[in-house]
């Protein structure tokens, strides 16, 4: 791979929270929502992030774009750390770096017409755009993700989800950025649909040159669209693995559980499937087990794993994974 | 004779914006202890067809056909009959535990209430058996725990609970709406699990709705798919995966990623399911539908058997 286009090291993301039952002075704690993820994404590449409710992929995303602040690390875009920037100079990096969410309504103004919301960004970004050459531009990138002409002059509500996170993403793409993160882009609509929003980013990405950050809870999904994986369970990263090789022959016992426990629609396949349920649930964010993270759950945990936290280590072939057991199956 | 028999179904809102047809004309036949899933992506009718059964429609909402449990006609039955029916033959358990949980009342008085009402049991006998079912439902601590309130448990755990009570009473039929569709794919593998379990040792029958076929490939026997307030095909789930009859079967199932496969095209349906306020004259799929021609525009399509246990509504089915 050439010259990375994000290169983030060691990030970590805190947030202060006051205990709930506590009194009012007690201090407050660290709620470590990320810890210590350090990836490199290319050009055209995309990254899948999955992993359970709470376990720190959102929050991963809003520090890259500056939503939250970061706590520690470095995230260098084109060599410039986007973590230590100021208002001013992350203002120019923020057009390359655009996001899509869950709920596709939520994020559209209800009293703009799609035509306004989709032009909006580059309004901001390029105030001096004649209006024919907005009109233009607004029109081409409604074609090219799929949206009808004839629609610019509707509202918000008068398209269905699907229609919604196609606005969206033409909102995202009318200001031509590098990076695209999507935060459960898929997670809201249905199974036809879904279909379609999946297929559009992969030929977005394919035809524009774009690296996508793809965030999901549903494995199957983000197999599908990414180049490579990384496994997040309670903040910390516990697999980082080529796509397909990651699902072949995963390293880490809770990415082999993810594995197990996503259903495979075909009943002659998923009938003879046996494995062990993953026991219990999510520890707490604010008070997460010693050592391995993961031990309170895992099926091979050893007296080790409450000892010391297990670093990432590479399997070979960039295959890394946070189990000092992971060889074992 | 079976256990729930629907017939010809129908489910309408009036709106403020006019007349909105949920359901169309639905059969539905369960037998004692099968397990049935109703597909459909949102809005095809799946949970009204439910609440329905169940005598618990918003109130703009009335429904016309047959209910038939065991035998005894329960459709629009006036509540207080249909509580008492309802309360010793049917559990629902539905997606958001919440709005089936009292926020203010102790997990042990919600769970026992049923025990002493339904089932006669004293406090202390209601209590033990409700501490073991949670225990079966695998709520650690269940003994301390029983005594705690809904927002002192996960989203998972109230889940369990939800099981567990929908149980307690041995329905002779459970009928789960989306119940999994909040939660983590962990978790979700575990209820399903314990659900099916518990199922097979009381025999209890179970409608699973959901728009998830992956699900449905692994905990079912039956399924039916809904479009438009619709029956699009229905049969044993093994047959309908082999070798689906209707093209919004195949598409359907062909529009979601399998892990483990590693196919580089994800065939979506193109276009968006249809308003039920706005359905058209025709087959409700025909917009989307690859095969549709100028009668299944116009024609409504009949569900037809077409082999023993299975049927399908399409004009031009699938070889
Ligand atoms: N503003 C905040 N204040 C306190 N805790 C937060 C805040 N935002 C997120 N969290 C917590 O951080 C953890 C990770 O959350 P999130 O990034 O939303 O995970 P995911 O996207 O994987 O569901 C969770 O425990 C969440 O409750
Ligand atoms: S009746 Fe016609 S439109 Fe409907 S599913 Fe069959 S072929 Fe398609
Ligand atoms: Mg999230």
């Amino acid at each position: 791979m050439s010259a990375p286009l994000l290169s983030v090291r060691d990030l970590s993301v805190g947030f202060p929270v006051r205990p709930r039952e506590g009194r009012p002075w007690a201090p407050a704690r660290t709620l470590r929502a990320v810890e210590g993820v350090s990836f490199d994404l290319g050009t055209g590449e995309t990254l899948g992030i999955v992993g359970e409710s709470g376990s720190g992929k959102s929050t991963l995303a809003r520090a890259l774009i500056g939503t939250v602040p970061a706590s520690g690390g470095r995230a260098l875009w084109r060599g410039e750390d986007l973590l230590s920037m100021g208002p001013a100079e992350r203002h120019r990096h923020r057009r390359d770096i655009q996001m899509i969410f869950q709920d596709p309504l939520a994020a559209l103004n209800p009293r703009m017409t799609a035509e306004a919301i989709i032009g909006e960004p580059l309004v901001t970004h390029e105030p001096r755009l004649p209006r024919a050459e907005l009109r233009t531009r607004v029109g081409e990138i409604m074609e090219r993700v799929g949206l009808l002409p004839g629609h610019l002059n509707r509202y918000p509500h008068e398209f269905s989800g699907g229609q919604c996170q196609r606005i969206n993403i033409a909102r995202a793409l009318i200001v031509q950025p590098r990076l695209l993160i999507c935060d459960e882009p898929v997670s809201a609509l249905d199974t036809s649909v879904q279909a379609q929003i999946i297929n559009l980013l992969r030929d977005l990405k394919r035809d524009l040159g774009l690296s996508l950050i793809f965030i999901a809870h549903d494995l199957s999904v983000v197999k599908h669209i990414s180049d490579r994986i990384m496994v997040f369970y309670l903040g910390r990263v516990m697999e980082y693995a080529a796509a397909r090789d990651l699902v072949a022959r995963p390293r880490h016992p809770y990415s082999r559980a993810l594995i197990a426990a996503a259903p495979i629609p075909d009943p002659a396949v998923e009938r003879g499937r046996r494995s062990e349920a993953l026991r219990g649930e999510l520890p707490s964010p604010l008070a997460p087990p010693s050592g391995c993270v993961f031990r309170t759950r895992c099926p091979v945990a050893r007296a080790a794993c409450a000892e010391e936290r297990p670093v990432l280590r590479d399997f070979g072939g960039d295959h890394l994974a946070a189990c000092p057991f992971g060889g074992d199956s | 004779m079976p256990l729930l028999r629907v017939r010809n179904l129908r489910v309408r809102f009036e709106t403020a914006d006019g007349t909105v047809n949920a359901v169309n004309g639905v059969d539905l036949g369960v037998e004692a202890g099968q397990s049935i899933a109703v597909v459909g992506e949102s809005g095809s009718g799946k949970s009204q067809i439910m609440f329905a059964i169940m005598g618990l429609l918003a109130r703009n909402g009335s429904a016309s056909g047959s209910v038939e449990l065991e035998g005894r006609e329960v459709l629009n039955l006036a509540e207080e009959e249909l509580n008492r029916i309802r309360s010793r033959h049917i559990a629902m358990v539905f997606q958001d535990p919440m709005t089936a949980l009292n926020p203010y009342l102790r997990i042990s008085d919600q769970m026992t209430e049923v025990l002493t009402v339904h089932r006669r049991m004293s406090r202390r006998e209601a209590r033990e058996e409700a501490i073991r079912m949670l225990e079966a439902m695998d709520i650690p601590d269940a003994r301390s725990r029983i005594g705690q309130f809904p927002h002192e448990y996960s989203g998972g755990m109230r889940q369990r609970v939800l099981v567990a009570m929908a149980l307690l009473c041995r329905p002779r039929l459970l009928i789960a709406d989306e119940p999994t569709t909040a939660l983590d794919v962990t978790v979700q593998q575990q209820i399903m699990r314990l659900l099916s379990e518990a199922r097979a040792e009381q025999g209890t029958a179970l409608i699973l709705v959901t728009h998830d076929v992956g699900v449905v490939a692994g905990h079912c026997d039956e399924m039916v798919v809904l479009y438009g307030g619709r029956i699009m095909e229905s049969g044993p789930v093994k047959a309908v995966f082999a070798a689906p009859r209707h093209p919004y079967t195949r598409g359907l199932l062909n529009a979601v990623p399998r892990l483990d496969r590693d196919d580089e095209d994800l065939p979506a349906i193109p276009g968006d399911p249809p308003d039920a306020q706005r359905l058209p004259a025709g087959c409700p799929f025909a917009q989307r539908c690859p095969r549709a021609d100028e009668r299944c525009r116009r024609v409504l399509p009949a569900l037809e058997s077409f082999a023993p246990g299975r049927a399908a509504a399409c004009h031009h089915p699938l070889a």
